[in-house]
């Protein structure tokens, strides 16, 4: 913090060497220097014309006032030029003192002012006319007889006066007092301090944080040049003592506390008299604290549905990818370089994620972060340089890699993709590029060699065991022989246990088999024997059915017998008739024809089975 | 006559069967050499010809693996380098493989322990595997019948008969009861792997169902259950989510 005269007459000689400058904007405002004056106080009118250098400009009328006198009708005029970050700007002014009639309320009343074709209307400003006994030692009138002194003589012993808070203040000034969690706020500490007052040996007192917040320093002016504003209609020189990026890290409600310096501050004299200052200016000079007031800021949690690729940017970026080269050897390196510019909080953010082809050897990549700490935000570049080493040949493509960012004016996710570009991977790659290898011969970090020779085949079926057919039959077998086993012995059994069931089960064997023997003899030309064995079968079956013995039976006996077990007449009939010719045929053979002899077989054949039915209902 | 027809195709396609099979391997070889030269999409489609002629080995499997892990297809390396395994546990170049493509798996979850009877049935299915109770069980158990069948029908017995024809009779029952059970209800479920780069567990079978929690690639899961186009799975930690079929790979 320095005076500010001694730089207003070198940029005012820089606005001289730089004529031709002109500024578009002009602003015209009306300020005091004092809006609670005592009564023997003067107080200083001052319009202020920004962006003009005075020449087209009507001198304007003073300002009509109540409760004030004017001192003089001709007005003090001031012109100043500064440049700000490269920007030229100007102002003109016109001054007039106004001395109070009596105590109360005082008011300068508006005017106007012509700027080349515009005319332009000031505000009416009040004044506070109080005691003068209630006013600080500050400015005291001009001794009318001062100049009349030797100039040798001793200053007369005066109170230092000391600046209040509407001389001097410190405000912060966020860009915004809500913001996206990681989005950006910068804050500009100003000081504000009215005309003339001097500061020196000024400093931090304490370490200024932002809990919650990750922040970046941004470049202020070493040696600021003061821009008049004009605040509550009291004009002031304000300088920027520090400006920040500040990054919410996380959501709700965040504090950023206030910026305090000490320093000491010279209020102005009054006093036109040289050597009265310079003895004076020792003692003038009294030590104060400044402090801003606390910034707030509401952080609030970035929306939901961000994409895979999103780590957290919030900004506005822009990416590129660039490979050195995309034909290398096997062995070779290739360095693909990511590089993301813009605004935002570069310093944490992390590399956008890859997908390299596996045949790559992936090193970490060497990061190089470049912020531009000069502008109204904080803005720079983040360089990821990977390093690729293809351990085999082949053309690879290496796909599209994604950054994804939150864009807090458009309140949404953008994302910059990149172009999938193919590697061609030329040489030999017969053995792991690997120098080093585990005690077991494999490569540290890559797959073991193809398998080669000798390979051990097999069926890929992959059918389980219960599924199998075979696995059924393999198992049911035993059990069916056992099952086999078991019904032979128990029918073996009862065969030798229960004649007349064992009877019963050869009948109809016996039967066929005497039959077949009498077809036989039949065709032997044997009819007597034929027709014996007929009547065997027939009589066979029933005695083996009845478990009786037919050879003793009569046949009255035989067909009571029948009777007895329900054999309907019409059989019992047949069996008659059937015996008759069995008979016949035995005793006069000759009686029959080759044709009749058959019709014993039929009939005893078709007999046995429906004699069985019956006796079987 | 029939029977003899059957006999003769069976002759006559003995000798084709037996050409298929050797163009079918003569393809793993150069398989193998594409892979070895770096044409991995031209191995990959020779090994593939081989799997689909019904034939397998750790070899085929492990190649396969390597083809894919060097098209960065870090879950159908995964899937292959598994299938190896189960077909050469012990080989050190597919347990090191496996190794290498597990620090690429992205998740890191914690591995819930097995109940005792589970491990106590996979660890008796890994010492007496399925096939073998099964070739053992069934030699018992036709002793056992052969034993049983000399006393029925020749009235062969005594007390060494008895003796033999009780232990045939509990170790065949008990190995083929073993063997069966294994086959029906696995000790080890159906194994899987995350193909998809993410996938989401969801808590029903539904893409507009809640989310359980992502998974990536090369995960290892077990199947619980099924519905059309889904599968009920359980992460290592236990975490249960139905997942697109879409997203899986048998191993």
């Amino acid at each position: 913090m320095r005076g500010t005269g001694g730089l207003q007459v070198l940029i005012f000689v820089l606005g001289l060497l730089a004529p031709g400058t002109v500024l578009a904007q002009v602003d015209v405002h009306a300020s005091v220097d004092a809006t609670t004056i005592g009564t023997e106080e003067s107080v200083s009118f001052t319009i202020t014309i920004d962006g003009s250098d005075g020449s087209n400009v009507q001198v304007p009328q003073p300002p009509e006032a109540d409760g004030l006198t004017l001192l003089q009708t001709i007005p003090r005029t001031q012109q100043s030029v500064s440049i700000v970050n490269g920007q030229m700007s100007r102002s003109f002014g016109y001054s007039w003192s106004y001395r109070p009639t009596a105590e109360g309320t005082a008011r300068i009343g508006a005017t106007t002012i012509t700027v080349g074709n515009r005319e332009y209307h000031t505000q009416p400003i009040q004044v506070q006319v109080v005691a003068q006994s209630q006013r600080p030692a500050r400015s005291p009138r001009v001794d009318p007889f001062q100049a009349l002194r030797s100039p040798f003589d001793p200053p007369a012993a005066e109170p230092a006066p000391e600046p209040d808070e509407s001389d001097l203040f410190i405000r912060a000034v966020p860009t915004q007092r809500t913001a996206w969690q990681n989005e950006q706020v910068v804050i500009e500490y100003r000081l504000f301090f009215r005309e003339g007052i001097q500061l020196r040996q000024s400093r931090l007192t304490d370490s200024w944080d932002a809990e919650g917040f990750w922040r970046e320093e941004l470049d202020v002016e070493t040696r600021p040049i003061p821009r008049v504003t004009v605040e509550n209609g009291l004009r002031y020189n304000t300088i920027v003592l520090k400006k920040a990026a500040v990054f919410p890290t996380r959501a709700g409600e965040l504090t950023v506390d206030p910026l305090k310096i000490e320093s000491e501050a010279m209020m102005p004299f009054g006093s036109r008299d040289p050597f009265r200052s310079l003895f004076a200016m020792q003692s003038r000079f009294s030590p104060i604290e400044l402090a801003s007031e606390k910034v707030t800021i509401t952080s609030r949690p970035l929306p939901q549905g961000a994409p895979d690729a999103f780590n957290g940017a919030v900004g506005s970026y822009a990416m590129t990818v660039n490979p050195d080269k995309t034909t290398l050897e096997v062995g070779e390196s290739l360095q693909l370089t990511v590089t993301v510019t813009g605004r935002g909080n570069l310093a944490t953010m992390d590399a956008p994620s890859l997908s390299i082809p596996a045949a790559f050897d992936v090193y970490d990549p060497d990061v190089s972060t470049l912020l531009n700490r000069s502008g109204t935000r904080l803005s720079g570049s983040k360089t990821f340089r990977y390093i690729l080493i293809p351990r085999t040949n082949g053309t690879f493509e290496i796909p599209p890699i994604e950054f994804v960012w939150f864009d807090p004016d458009a309140g949404r996710y953008r994302s910059s993709m990149s172009e999938p570009f193919p590697v061609v991977v030329t040489g030999t790659a017969t053995s792991p590029l690997s120098v080093t290898a585990t005690t077991n011969g494999m490569p540290v970090d890559d797959f073991a060699p193809a398998f080669t020779g000798d390979v051990s085949w097999q069926s890929s079926s992959s059918l389980l065991l219960h599924t199998r057919w075979w696995a059924w039959i393999l198992l049911l077998t035993p059990l069916a022989a056992m099952g086999g086993a078991h019904f032979w012995r128990r029918y073996q059994d009862r065969l030798v246990r229960d004649p007349r069931w064992a009877r019963g089960r050869r009948a109809h064997p016996l039967s066929r088999k005497h039959l077949k023997q009498a077809m036989e003899l039949l065709q032997g030309g044997d009819t007597k024997g034929y027709f014996e064995e007929v009547e065997r079968a027939v009589l066979g079956f029933i005695g083996n059915r009845l478990d009786v013995a037919e050879k003793g039976l009569t046949r009255p006996q035989l067909d009571a017998l029948l009777a007895q077990r329900d054999v309907s007449a019409p059989l019992r009939s047949r069996l008659r008739s059937l015996l008759d010719l069995c008979d016949r045929g035995r005793f006069a053979p000759a009686s029959f024809s080759p044709e009749n002899k058959e019709d014993a077989f039929d009939d005893a054949s078709s007999f046995i089975p429906d004699l069985d039915e019956e006796l079987n209902p | 006559m029939m029977r003899s027809a059957i006999i003769i195709v069976m002759l006559l396609a003995a000798p084709l069967s037996r050409a298929q099979d050797a163009a079918s391997l003569q393809r793993f070889d150069e398989g193998t050499t594409a892979l070895i030269e770096g044409r991995f999409q031209d191995a990959l489609g020779a090994f593939e010809t081989v799997e689909r002629s019904g034939w397998e080995s750790d070899a085929l499997y492990y190649n396969m693996a390597l083809a894919h892990y060097r098209l960065d297809n870090l879950g159908q390396a995964i899937r292959f380098l598994e299938k190896a395994r189960q077909l050469n546990e012990d080989d050190p170049r597919i347990l090191h493989s496996l190794a290498i493509a597990g620090q690429r798996q992205a998740d890191r979850f914690s591995t819930l322990p097995d109940p005792f009877w589970l491990s106590a049935r996979a660890w008796l299915t890994d010492q007496v595997p399925i096939r073998t109770a099964f070739l053992i069980g069934i030699l018992c158990w036709f002793g056992f019948a052969a034993a049983w069948l000399a006393n029925v029908v020749g009235g062969v017995n005594g007390p060494g008969w008895q003796r033999g024809r009780s232990v045939g009779f509990v170790l065949g029952l008990v190995l083929i009861t073993h063997a069966f059970a294994s086959s029906i209800w696995p000790p080890h479920p159906d194994r899987y792997v995350i193909l998809a780069d993410v996938s989401q567990l969801r808590e029903q079978a539904s893409l507009e169902a809640a989310e359980v929690v992502e998974v990536h690639e090369g995960l290892i899961v077990d199947v619980r259950a099924s519905a059309p186009a889904w599968y009920l799975v359980e992460i290592p930690n236990g975490t249960r989510g139905w997942v697109p079929s879409a997203d899986l790979g048998d191993i």
